[in-house]
């Protein structure tokens, strides 16, 4: 097994990344001032603002990869990454567009219709289109082929009939990408007969019912299709081929900035405090070291875990398929999100905080992130899941 | 694939199947228990001129870059090779910066702190690259302020270098390399050096040791996942249970991190610190604490046959347990990191976001950081 297939090549970021990335950081720091936004634990998932979509929008940053024909930017793979690293860092509400602008853009640019890329990539790049992923089912969650949503075949179209869960974003998104059944499996390869279709939200036949989290917040959904029509142009790709397109789609899913950021902003007001108080004297030299010790752990691992996530994103942008590296990623990297929360904990124990959903600072990110991270190494495939694909590509399976 | 990347390739090939040649679990383990060293791998090594790969040829160096010395201390540290590759690889990249010339044979780097030079990588038998600053590590001389460069020869070639008679004396690692206390006495040749030049064989020590890690931390899951494609139980190889692959692919997990981090440091600009995160220490940090997940791993997967002195897999580890701890354990890495991270914080102030632009290496203009 040699070392490349379980990491790409290590690759700079092309010129003007830094350029790019002090704009990026100019706007959020204006924006924070402003109180615009307040910096948020896991803020890609529930910090749901369509005017800051919008805003990144007018400056060139939702769709930075859609070409110019399509109303993008034509930016590289990379670019998006930095600017989207920066997004992420500074805990901004980039949730609205998230979906659309990670995978429903590259997806169509892969495989959508001609009029498909006409007709959403503009919006899409606008931030003015939302989507939400319509892959898990009540009956299919790891097991994903399991999906039994059907589509029927229809004069000019197909009847879409099931039922999609734990979709975030749908009450308020515009239209979603689900895999569905459009033809039979061949005997027990259930991957044949799957496909994408590009639906609609807000039409009749389409039921969609909160799930709220032990947060309180209303981000998943229950998305139910009854005898929902969709005409043959919102077909993604080709009939049949929805598993290739997925498993592909899945790659950009899997190895962002996102796997390794959920809990940036907590990390980085524990080490503002820290440094204040060993600024000023109210921590013993032995609990400074101690501090510094337990930020090093994770910073160090951070840094290793971005380095790792930029290798993969530097494959990808090359046309590779990194699925082993991808999967990767996600599993040490979300497993890291929830390991900054015990560092937090333990530094901040001294003066006695604790998690409060009302609590301004470390209390309030303490307490997003402590009910936040069950779902860190679940969404996007769990890590036991992704540890399934590692192990198969090592040849144990 | 540019041509660049096709002679790298056909470097790292040419590196892996030479070792591959010599360093049979037999070899290894006999140098282990014997000299230390295997005298016959090194003449073979010198010959390809590869042991001065990434220093000067104006010095005596085989020219190249940083990356093509990287490639060859990771094969060698997935190769168990008992010779001191790495560290003669580090040597002359320090002796090329500050433009002393190569002595032939093989050679080791320490940086002193204190009085002497302990546990150096096979002190015994190559000439020692010593860099301090001031007057840290040596007996005696004059009374420099800046940083130095001493060449030691092993003791019975010549000049002063008296090996194994001080507290530390002789010793070994885990894996039965060498690591020997030297004292050096005025008769040695003292250079001074630019400002800078002790820190940057600092440097020199910790990236190679992650690198000879890194090859280690390969080697191990490269063995693991033969094993337990081989071996059966239950009527089925281990490979087939569950339990054994989510294992297998944690494993995998720290070697790639290990790998990206190592790979990053490469690219960085190793001789200047530059600003945001040291690249060198954070791939330390990682390799040294990755390095024991991958060897508990490794043989909790093996299971007992692991831990017999009869099974190669012991070479591998035990290499990856002292190498952890060498030339700056994760513990001495995460401390120099998190002290960075925090004054990095104390620049900007709680909340205002200081520590993302030092990690992700772009520091803010005009920022203290």
């Amino acid at each position: 097994m040699r070392d490349g297939t379980l990491l790409p090549p290590v690759r700079p970021l092309p010129a003007g990344a830094a350029e790019l990335r002090s704009q990026v950081r100019g706007f959020l720091s204006a924006e924070r001032t402003a109180g615009r936004f307040v910096p948020a634990c896991d803020a890609w998932l529930s910090g749901w603002d369509e005017s800051f979509s919008r805003g990144l929008a007018e400056r060139g940053w939702v769709g930075m990869t859609i070409p110019r024909e399509y109303g993008g930017h034509g930016r590289s793979a990379l670019e998006r990454y930095v600017v989207v690293e920066e997004l992420l860092a500074a805990g901004a509400p980039v949730a609205a567009h998230w979906v659309s602008d990670r995978q429903v853009g590259p997806n169509l640019l892969r495989y959508g219709s001609e009029p498909l890329k006409r007709r959403y990539l503009p919006a899409i790049a606008q931030g003015a289109c939302y989507f939400a992923i319509g892959l898990s089912e009540p009956d299919a969650g790891s097991d994903l082929a399991a999906v039994r949503t059907t589509g029927t075949r229809a004069d000019g179209g197909w009847t879409v009939s099931g039922t999609k869960i734990w979709t975030s974003g749908a009450h308020r998104a515009h239209a979603l990408i689900a895999l569905l059944r459009t033809g039979p499996p061949d005997g027990r390869k259930r991957h044949v007969g799957l496909s994408q279709l590009l639906i609609e939200l807000e039409q009749p036949g389409v039921t969609i019912r909160p799930i709220i989290s032990m947060t309180g917040e209303h981000h998943f959904n229950e998305v139910v299709f009854d005898g929902v029509f969709v005409p043959d142009e919102q077909v993604v790709g080709a009939i049949g081929e929805g598993w290739a397109q997925v498993t592909s789609e899945l790659a950009y899913e899997r190895s962002g900035p996102e796997r390794l950021l959920s809990t940036f902003v907590l990390l980085d007001t524990l080490v503002g405090e820290l440094a204040a108080r060993s600024g000023s004297g109210d921590m013993g030299a032995g609990a400074a070291d101690a501090g510094a010790g337990a930020v090093g752990r994770v910073v160090s691992r951070l840094w290793a875990c971005r380095q790792m996530s930029l290798a993969v994103a530097g494959a990808l942008a090359a046309g590779e398929a990194p699925e082993i590296a991808a999967a990767l990623v996600k599993d040490v990297g979300t497993r890291l999100e929830s390991e900054i929360i015990e560092v937090a904990r333990m530094l901040t124990a001294t003066p006695g905080v604790e998690p409060d959903p009302e609590g301004s600072g470390m209390a309030g990110l303490l307490a997003q992130a402590v009910l936040h991270a069950p779902g860190f190494t679940l969404r996007g495939g769990t890590n036991e899941i992704l540890r399934g694909i590692v192990a198969r590509g090592l040849g144990l399976r | 694939m540019t041509a660049a990347d096709g002679e790298r390739e056909l470097l790292r090939r040419t590196v892996e199947e030479l070792l591959a040649r010599h360093c049979t679990p037999a070899r290894v383990a006999a140098a282990a228990a014997g000299s230390g060293w295997d005298a016959r791998l090194w003449q073979a090594l010198e010959e390809t001129g590869l042991t001065l790969a990434g220093s000067p040829e104006e010095v005596g160096g085989s020219g190249g870059d940083l990356s093509a010395a990287a490639d060859i201390a990771v094969a060698a540290g997935a190769a168990a090779a008992p010779v001191p590759l790495a560290e003669t690889l580090a040597a002359g990249m320090l002796l090329g910066r500050a433009g002393l010339a190569i002595p032939s044979g093989p050679l080791t780097v320490a940086v002193a702190s204190g009085p002497g030079l302990r546990r150096v990588p096979y002190g015994r038998l190559a000439t020692t690259v010593a860099a301090g600053s001031g007057r840290s590590g040596r007996s005696g001389g004059s009374g420099r302020d800046g940083d130095w460069l001493a060449v030691i020869e092993p003791a019975g070639r010549g000049r002063t270098g008296r090996v194994g008679t001080g507290r530390g004396g002789t010793g070994r690692n885990l894996a039965g390399e060498p690591r020997d206390e030297i004292i050096f006495g005025g008769d040695v040749e003292v250079h001074d050096v630019p400002a800078g030049t002790a820190d940057y064989a600092r440097r020199l020590l910790r990236l190679f040791r992650s690198l000879l890690i890194a090859g280690a931390a390969q080697r191990a899951l490269d063995l693991t996942v033969t094993y337990v494609q081989e071996r059966e139980q239950f009527g089925r190889p281990l490979a087939r249970f569950p339990t054994v692959q989510q294992e297998l692919a944690r494993m995998a997990g720290e070697v790639a991190l290990i790998g990206a981090a190592t790979q990053a440091a490469v690219a960085a600009d190793l001789p200047g610190a530059g600003e945001g995160v040291s690249a060198v220490v954070a791939a330390k940090a990682q390799a040294s604490s990755g390095a024991g997940v991958v060897a508990a791993i490794a043989h909790q997967l093996h299971g007992a046959i692991g831990i017999t002195e009869e099974h190669r897999l012991r070479l591998t580890t035990t290499r990856l347990w002292s190498w952890r701890d060498e030339d700056g354990s994760e513990a001495e890495c995460f401390a120099e990191l998190g002290r960075a991270a925090l004054a990095a914080g104390a620049g900007a102030g709680a909340g205002a976001g200081g520590l993302w632009p030092w990690l992700s290496g772009s520091p803010a203009a005009g920022s203290a950081v």
